[in-house]
């Protein structure tokens, strides 16, 4: 390439017009060799680049937000001439210091978009049109003083080769739509200054190889709606430091090779059943039943009884008063030997002994089992499944979903024709507040533009064929 | 028409299909799944794998074309309802939106603005600029005031057709404009305002 126009006759005939013209400073001097400049968007008019005089506005690229999420900054004023310093290159990244008062910032911009740009109000915009990707060989610190938000649209891995450690000042919401796993290699501890709540809308398990130590300061209540079963192929002690009471509605069954049970006093009673068998002794110091005798629906007896009953002590008594009446009589007898009248006394040894408590009759058995601090408990848990529909919350969405809905979710839902239509769906949704009543019946009140099926016309904001600098290979002189 | 995937992203090459599998530049398969009105995870999902990442391929095409519009300058386009898994014994209405959002034909999209609110007037203009030059299979404009405030938000359901390993596609390329569920206006896009 010359830089002036010596020996253009012979570099013409060496290399030609069309050449050596399209490839020197043509004789006009102002042209742009190479064909870049001016851009079309300069053509008839003053090529002082259209940002510095705020003509134009050269942003980073940050699209909109997402939903509830704002990328709002504050509005920047135009730039003045000759304030702005601007470099633009033919493809179109741009450097801009603006010097302008009132909206001074600064600016480096790849032609993509991507690029930095310090607002005047000190906002530093950050756009990556693709791969992000930020290097620290040492320390990172980052301070936020108001507010942030990350939205990701991708997955999120966080690798830490140290300690992770996050101190929060107010809560820790987490909700995520599907499974949560946590892989602790060691111990986990959590410590819990005031209550913890847990709802399970599923089934819950867990799993213990070591020992489980649960200690519990103060009470403890367990309310089961379906069957409880305990397995323990070990012992199993309870021990209360004051009253172990257990009822059931239908049976109350203790089964074992050795059964035992011991008290200062005890109490088995019922209105019919056994106590007792093949090789049972029974102490006590009174056994009573119901008089009659046997046949009779009284207390009877069966084997052999050692010892004498009442009746056979009176009786025998009322023999000795015979056999003493009789001595008595041959003693006063004028021939007869005199007996000994004085070895058996009329008094009989026999003292009624008061027993305990009142025979346990059908109505004192009944009473005592169904009620009293003793009595049989009639457990109630959630007789009106209201706790549970109150958890699942199906029945509130006709089995649609078991939580409430966002609008996100709910807009989702009524996709499907056959939920639209679904009044008890809508209109519990409705009534909860969570979906516009009026819905159905709300009109548009203005049609805008329509566009129909045939295509539109479109003229292109930018130039087929890419970048101008791209178009240097594709631009002849003849 | 046979369909000319890129290599780097076509689906048939992967080995296993996950949540990380790229189906665009920036564009994996999770963008479809984690949406606010569709939280569903790839374990949890019966269809074909496969399939589901073929169908949800030329979506991850419609959203690179749109990032180079430049009407996305000052919006974004967000899957705001994306593959659908019903609930537990949850009857779908066959051909509805949900059915074939199970397979990935049908994913529901916003344009959000930098408010964070969804833009009336770029979605019209998106939808009309996919109508004209996207392949689909079905494009519907969406209006509707769900939410309790009343205000209108504006969707876009673009519907795909099945896409065989052959990648040998046919677009019917319909057009409508629903308004709360109901047929507002058949084979034009309509802008409306409440």
């Amino acid at each position: 390439m010359t830089t002036n126009l010596n020996d253009i006759t012979k570099r013409k005939t060496i290399l030609g017009t069309g050449q050596e013209e399209s490839r020197g400073i043509p004789r006009s001097g102002f042209v742009d060799p190479t064909g870049e400049f001016p851009n079309e968007e300069y053509y008839f008019s003053n090529n002082v680049n259209k940002a510095a005089k705020g003509e134009t506005t050269n942003r980073v690229y940050t699209g909109g937000g997402d939903y509830n999420v704002s990328v709002e900054v504050s509005e920047q004023i135009p730039s003045r001439y000759p304030y702005n310093q601007v470099t633009e290159t033919p493809s179109g990244h741009s450097i801009e210091i603006d010097d302008t008062p009132g909206g001074e910032r600064v600016l480096i911009k790849h032609r993509t978009g991507a690029g930095i740009e310090f607002r005047s109000d000190g906002s530093v915009l950050f756009s990556s049109r693709n791969k992000k990707v930020e290097v620290s060989g040492g320390d990172d610190v980052v301070i936020v003083e108001g507010e942030a938000t990350l939205v990701y649209k991708g997955n999120v891995n966080v690798k830490v080769s140290g300690d992770y450690n996050l101190e929060v000042e107010g809560n820790i919401n987490v909700t995520t739509a599907g499974n949560k796993v946590e892989t602790i290699h060691r111990n986990h501890k959590v410590v819990i200054d005031e209550n913890q709540n847990t709802t399970v809308k599923g089934s819950r398990g867990k799993k213990v190889v070591g020992v489980n130590t649960e200690t519990l300061l103060s009470d403890n209540f367990s309310y089961v709606k379906g069957n409880q079963e305990n397995e323990v192929k070990g012992d199993i002690k309870f021990n209360s430091g004051a009253k172990l009471i257990t009822t059931a509605v239908e049976e109350w069954v203790a089964t074992s090779k050795i059964t035992s049970l011991a008290g200062d006093t005890i109490s088995a009673i019922g209105v019919t059943g056994t106590i007792g068998g093949h090789q049972v002794d029974h102490y006590g110091k009174t056994f009573g039943g119901p008089p009659g005798g046997a046949g009779n629906g009284g207390t009877t007896h069966y084997g052999t009884l050692i010892g004498k009953a009442t009746e056979a002590i009176t009786s025998d008594y009322a023999n000795r008063a015979g056999t003493a009446k009789q001595a008595d009589a041959a003693k006063s007898a004028p021939n007869g030997s005199p007996g000994s009248p004085g070895k058996y006394e009329t008094k009989m040894p026999y003292e009624q002994i008061p027993q305990t408590g009142p025979m346990p009759t059908t109505p004192l058995v009944n009473s005592h089992i169904s009620s009293g601090t003793y009595g049989i408990v009639n457990v109630q848990v959630d007789p009106e499944d209201k706790l549970l529909n109150e958890i699942i919350k199906t029945d509130d969405y006709d089995n649609l979903i078991n939580r409430d809905p966002t609008i996100h979710e709910i807009r989702s839902k009524l996709r499907d024709p056959a939920n639209l239509n679904n009044s008890t769906f809508t209109g519990n949704l409705v009534a909860s507040g969570k979906l516009n009543s009026k819905f159905k019946n709300t009109p548009p009140k203005k049609f805008k533009r329509i566009s129909g099926v045939k295509n539109v016309t479109k003229f292109g904001s930018r130039q087929l064929g890419n970048a101008p600098h791209e178009k240097r290979s594709k631009r002849f002189k003849l | 028409m046979i369909y000319l995937a890129d290599p780097l992203y076509n689906p048939e090459f992967s080995s296993s299909i996950t949540s990380s599998t790229k189906l665009g530049p920036g564009v994996t398969l999770a963008k479809f799944l984690g949406s606010k009105g569709g939280r569903v995870q790839l374990e949890q999902l019966t269809v074909d794998k496969k399939q589901l990442a073929r169908n949800l391929y030329l979506h991850a095409e419609v959203i690179k074309r749109s990032g180079e519009s430049s009407l996305l300058e000052t919006c974004r386009l967000i899957v705001s309802e994306g593959v659908y898994k019903p609930f537990q014994g949850e009857m779908v209405t066959p051909e509805s939106y949900n059915d074939t959002r199970q397979t990935g034909r049908t994913i529901i999209y916003q344009v959000i603005n930098r408010k964070g609110e969804t833009d009336i007037s770029k979605s019209f203009e998106l939808a009309e600029y996919w109508k004209d030059y996207l392949q689909y299979d079905l494009l519907a404009l969406d209006y509707d005031t769900y939410d309790p405030s009343g205000s209108l938000t504006t969707s876009i359901i673009l519907t795909m057709p099945e896409v065989p390993s052959s990648f040998d596609i046919k677009f019917q390329r319909g057009v409508l404009t629903s308004y709360n569920g109901q047929l507002l206006s058949l084979n034009e896009l309509v802008e409306v305002e409440v």
